[in-house]
């Protein structure tokens, strides 16, 4: 390391990282809350991370959220009764959300699950409850291997090109727990997909495995370098290798290993692999693994499906959709009306087998405690009972029976997670937010419940426009994936009336796809109450000045930013928002008495707030 | 356009300070109050690294969708003496500035 200052997070680490912090997890829940010495927060709270917890924002201090990585969305049958169990038991706060109640668990954008208001003195009971049934938090955060994702119907789809499920999974037991590679200089994303709509985002994580064929042969292109954090967003480069799917194990650790031995330990914001690969290129990437990571010949790609990319392509609707072309669908049954939507798996759709599944909108990604036992219940009724969760923060139960479908399809819980959702439901995704994150600086989930509801109500997407993403993350981490989006919201603050208040930036067209682009920013500091009516205005402008046939992305693509901007009027409209008032500085943005020195935190394991010794 | 150069959460120092852009006039004469001008939103930052800092940072951006230039931000580069020199010069404007304000407001 010569002359290098390696950072605190470093530091902690070189001390205590990896599988040995639980030990001491352990013994901090045993003695409660306030056995952590104040002047070590910083450094153990950093190390729960690696053990999926964090620490929840301040003036809900000694409260966690945690994480529970689930390998590409799969929640084996009994698992989701698990969480909801536990979310209905544990997670459960001093306050309650106005739109989601007492407890409810997240399911995020890496097709993973989080519980909030979890207490440290809870966490031996609820790792024991987790794992004697087969889940883990372990590496669900910290500088390691996160969930695995991919295409959530892996396995399942009638029209994947590659199982990537084993894939996946084989990854996952390999590299979870594997001490060589759970140090890594900064998080490691992977994705493995195998359909054809390109629902993995592999262009957006450091390691992308993506479906590809070579003379005759199916298996996995390999990119890497792809991510969106720090303002800095890339998309994955292509490494000119291939992989069959026995090999994806030595490649994806070869290129981890790469990572631990040449990543920036000194920085972290420099640390991902994008840079890296910003750094040396491509093909030093590929000749260091070659030379020094794996010990076979590694093959040059092979061709790609990127071109059949239907998920948030940009294209519209008449591209992909492969519903059609198989007979399940075609023969005028159940899936025939639920149209398209095998981009992002919502619907009803045919698996491989003679079997269904069914996606589900979660707005958000949030479902209630009660909830999660219902579907989990239907799931064991109507399927297998296993549920998966999607990267657009959606469920799908799988393995329903054509004679079960519509039985389950009428199920009273099907009206809030709807099958067939508008397409500003359907469209919508958000990052925590205010209501318990310490980056951001807006609230986000409830907010954009309200803007999807106020849409649905208002306004019509243009003729042929069936997709439309809004994505709104709370500051520039990206955690809602903001520049992958029709319409890009991001945090920011501005001054109405005399008060300073919640506003976001705006950014159109980005998306994925065969050729993914991130988002123009066109406008900053818009009032968050005149959001929606800047997009009510956006789409009726676009569908006036639009090209026949032009999708929204394309609009965007052949408009200068002088024009985009003058596309979006923001406007107060019948949208109210409860949220203006820089929540931020909120113990709880939902609190009667929201003051920072309101809250009851910390809480000892009695839930009686910790006295202050001054 | 391109994005926010600066990072901005809920750890910036300043996500909405007020900044002017000066800008030279066609003619080539400026001013304090050049039409060019202009005011606009900005993000202010103070940071340091997390270990072994070696100096202070001050980043100012302003909103560039106002200002009408490309995307751009500054940053200042200080070691500690001159971060408490401009940290006390701050303070004494700051003071001066209260003490006016504060005057006129008993009026």
């Amino acid at each position: 390391m010569g002359l290098c200052m390696p950072t605190d997070v470093e530091e902690w680490k070189s001390e205590v990282y990896g599988q040995e912090i639980r030990d001491h997890l352990m013994e901090f829940a045993e003695e409660g809350w306030e056995s952590i010495p104040d002047d070590e927060h910083d450094a153990w709270f950093e190390r729960f991370k690696w053990w999926g917890l964090y620490h929840q924002r301040a003036g809900q201090e000694s409260y966690f959220m945690m994480r529970i990585g689930t390998p590409n969305g799969v929640l084996e049958p009994g698992q989701l009764e698990v969480v909801g169990e536990v979310a209905n038991e544990y997670a459960r706060g001093p306050a309650e959300n106005p739109e989601f109640g007492a407890a409810y668990a997240d399911f995020t954008t890496r097709q993973s699950i989080q519980l909030h208001w979890i207490r440290l003195e809870d966490v031996p009971e609820v790792f024991d409850k987790l794992e004697s049934n087969g889940l883990t938090t372990q590496q669900a955060c910290g500088d390691s291997w996160r969930n695995i994702v991919g295409c959530p119907v892996a396995g399942k789809d009638a029209n994947e090109v590659v199982d990537a499920l084993p894939v996946a999974e084989n990854l996952n037991e390999t590299f979870k727990g594997d001490e060589d590679h759970s140090n890594l200089p900064r998080k490691w994303k992977v994705s493995v997909t195998g359909c054809r709509e390109g629902c993995g985002q592999g262009d957006i994580n450091d390691l992308a495995l993506e479906p590809a064929e070579k003379n005759g042969r199916m298996g996995f292109n390999v990119r890497v370098g792809g991510g969106l954090a720090r303002n800095e967003p890339r998309l994955a480069r292509g490494l000119d290798v291939f992989v069959e799917p026995d090999q994806a194990e030595a490649v994806s650790g070869g290129l981890s290993a790469l990572f631990r031995e040449y990543g920036d330990r000194e920085n972290r914001y420099n640390a991902r692999m994008k840079f890296l690969v910003d750094e040396w290129g491509a093909q030093e990437v590929r000749e260091t693994l070659q030379e020094e990571f794996v010990d076979f010949e590694l093959e040059r790609a092979g061709e790609d499906l990127r071109d059949q990319y239907t998920y948030n392509a940009g294209t519209g609707p008449a591209a992909g959709s492969h519903d059609h072309a198989d007979g399940a669908a075609a023969d005028g049954g159940v899936a025939a009306q639920y149209p398209g939507g095998d981009h992002d798996h919502i619907g009803v759709h045919p698996q491989g087998d003679d079997n269904f599944y069914v996606g589900l909108n979660v707005m958000v990604g949030r479902m209630g405690a009660a909830d999660c036992l219902e579907l989990a219940e239907l799931a064991d009724d109507y399927g297998s009972g296993e549920v998966r969760l999607t990267q657009r923060q959606n469920v799908i139960v799988t393995d329903v029976p054509e004679s079960e479908l519509d039985a389950f399809l009428a199920e009273p819980l099907l009206d809030d997670y709807a099958p067939d959702p508008s397409p500003f439901e359907r469209g919508s995704i958000a990052c925590t937010g205010t209501e318990f994150c310490s980056l951001s600086i807006v609230e986000t989930k409830n907010r954009q419940v309200r803007f999807a509801r106020w849409l649905k109500g208002n306004v019509d997407l243009p003729d042929g426009i069936e997709e439309f993403h809004i994505h709104l993350s709370g500051c520039t981490a990206s955690c809602a994936q903001p520049q992958i989006a029709d319409v890009s919201l991001r945090g920011m603050k501005t001054r109405k009336n005399g008060e300073a208040v919640e506003a976001l930036d705006i950014g159109l067209g980005g998306g994925l796809g065969e050729d993914p682009r991130f988002a123009d920013w066109v406008a900053q500091r818009v009032p968050a109450d005149e959001v929606p009516g800047a997009i009510e205005n956006l789409l009726a402008n676009f569908a006036e000045a639009r090209e026949d046939g032009e999708s929204f992305r394309e609009f965007v693509e052949n408009r200068d930013e002088e024009t985009l901007a003058e596309l979006i009027e923001p406007e107060e409209t019948s949208y109210t928002d409860p949220y203006m008032h820089n929540t931020k500085l909120t113990w709880y943005p939902y609190a009667e008495e929201d003051d920072m020195d309101d809250g009851p935190a910390p809480v000892a394991s009695d839930d009686y707030p910790v006295e202050s010794d001054d | 356009m391109p994005d926010r150069l600066l990072r901005v959460n809920a750890y910036t120092t300043m996500d909405m300070a007020s900044v002017t852009t000066l800008k030279r006039r066609a003619d080539g004469t400026d001013g304090d109050h050049s039409a060019a001008d202009v005011e606009s939103f900005g993000v202010v930052n103070v940071t340091a690294g997390r270990r072994d800092p070696d100096e202070i940072r001050l980043e100012v951006e302003a909103d560039h969708t106002e200002t009408g230039l490309r995307a751009h931000a500054e940053r200042v580069h200080l070691d500690p003496d001159e971060a408490e020199e401009l940290a006390a010069e701050l303070e004494r404007q700051a003071g001066r500035v209260r003490a006016a304000t504060e005057e006129t407001d008993g009026e």
